[in-house]
């Protein structure tokens, strides 16, 4: 009677062409870690380094829902939010404001994440061709202010198994002033509406 | 467990008074014109709520759906509107509910699409 929806990541590959395509809810208990390497894995491997000067970053992520199963109508009104309580001083989480195509016949929105492995992701804005600007998520998306996700399925709405929102793209800057430490996890909330 | 707002199918009457209910169709198969009543009611205690909807009236229907770490809420959105009137209640997992006559953007009250 109703949708099975899961929350995915796509990484690797080329542009228009990830390699690989995981369900970030198969990692337990942390979801999701952001790291200078361009993979789903949850561990302590290609952290983000603090930089004597300047930024580092993250490799950018391509988060979106897709319907796994289930029997339902339709599925639109995808909205993104954040607690609203961030990292802490020297940390800023991003988000691209274009939310690029993603379907379920269709990468073309995906570019590829690229960097330095272990010390550095590029930043998004400057190497996203699908990203023109970016804005913090914890002081701007939360209950009362979320960002809406396009959907680029048939209809401009999800009606079959397989099919997926558009792409919301994160990347993480991490600045000299930020404190070393393993940042407590945070939570992030996907709201859809659905019959 | 299911909480109780999970618990709670749909069927409709329809103005010839043929019943469709959930469980043998889909809601984008409904034609909300021949509409009379339509009804939500729990599979787990019996508790019914009706939504009178009639020719003149269009049909608000959709479960709001929250997902994060290891959690889901949902909360069931149904009611009407009726030229700049509406009237629309949502109900929560506990079983309590609260009637809006308007959209309140920016909380979980917001526009159903």
């Amino acid at each position: 009677m109703v949708a099975t929806v899961n929350i995915f990541t796509d990484f690797g590959g080329s542009d228009g062409n990830p390699s690989n395509e995981q369900n970030i809810s198969s990692n337990s208990p942390v979801h999701l870690r952001f790291k200078t390497a361009d993979n789903n894995t949850v561990d302590s491997v290609d952290e983000i380094k603090i930089p004597e000067t300047g930024t580092n970053r993250s490799y950018w992520k391509h988060v979106y829902l897709k319907i796994t199963g289930g029997t339902f109508s339709r599925i639109n009104n995808i909205k993104f939010y954040t607690g609203g309580t961030n990292f802490g001083t020297g940390i800023t989480m991003n988000v691209g404001n274009e939310t690029p195509t993603k379907n379920s016949n269709s990468n073309s929105g995906y570019v590829v994440a690229s960097g330095t492995r272990g010390e550095s992701g590029d930043e998004i804005v400057a190497n996203h061709g699908g990203i023109s600007a970016k804005t913090e998520v914890f002081g701007n998306y939360t209950l009362g202010t979320p960002k809406s996700i396009s959907i680029s399925e048939s209809g401009g709405q999800l009606d079959s198994v397989n099919e997926t929102s558009d792409y919301l793209v994160f990347q993480m800057d991490v600045g000299s002033t930020a404190t070393k430490a393993d940042l407590s996890n945070k939570t992030w909330t996907f709201q859809y509406d659905e019959v | 467990m299911m909480r109780f707002n999970e618990t709670l199918k749909w069927l409709a009457i329809l103005d010839d008074e043929t019943i469709v209910k959930e469980e043998n169709s889909k809601f984008s198969e409904l034609d909300d014109k021949n509409i009379k009543l339509f009804r939500l009611y729990s599979t787990k205690n019996g508790k019914e709520y009706d939504f009178d909807i009639g020719s003149d009236r269009k049909l608000i229907f959709t479960r709001r759906n929250m997902i994060s770490q290891n959690s889901k809420e949902i909360i069931v959105i149904c009611g009407w509107y009726e030229g700049d009137y509406m009237n629309v209640t949502f109900i929560f997992k506990d079983g309590s509910y609260v009637i809006k006559e308007e959209w309140e953007e920016g909380t979980v009250y917001s526009k159903v699409i």
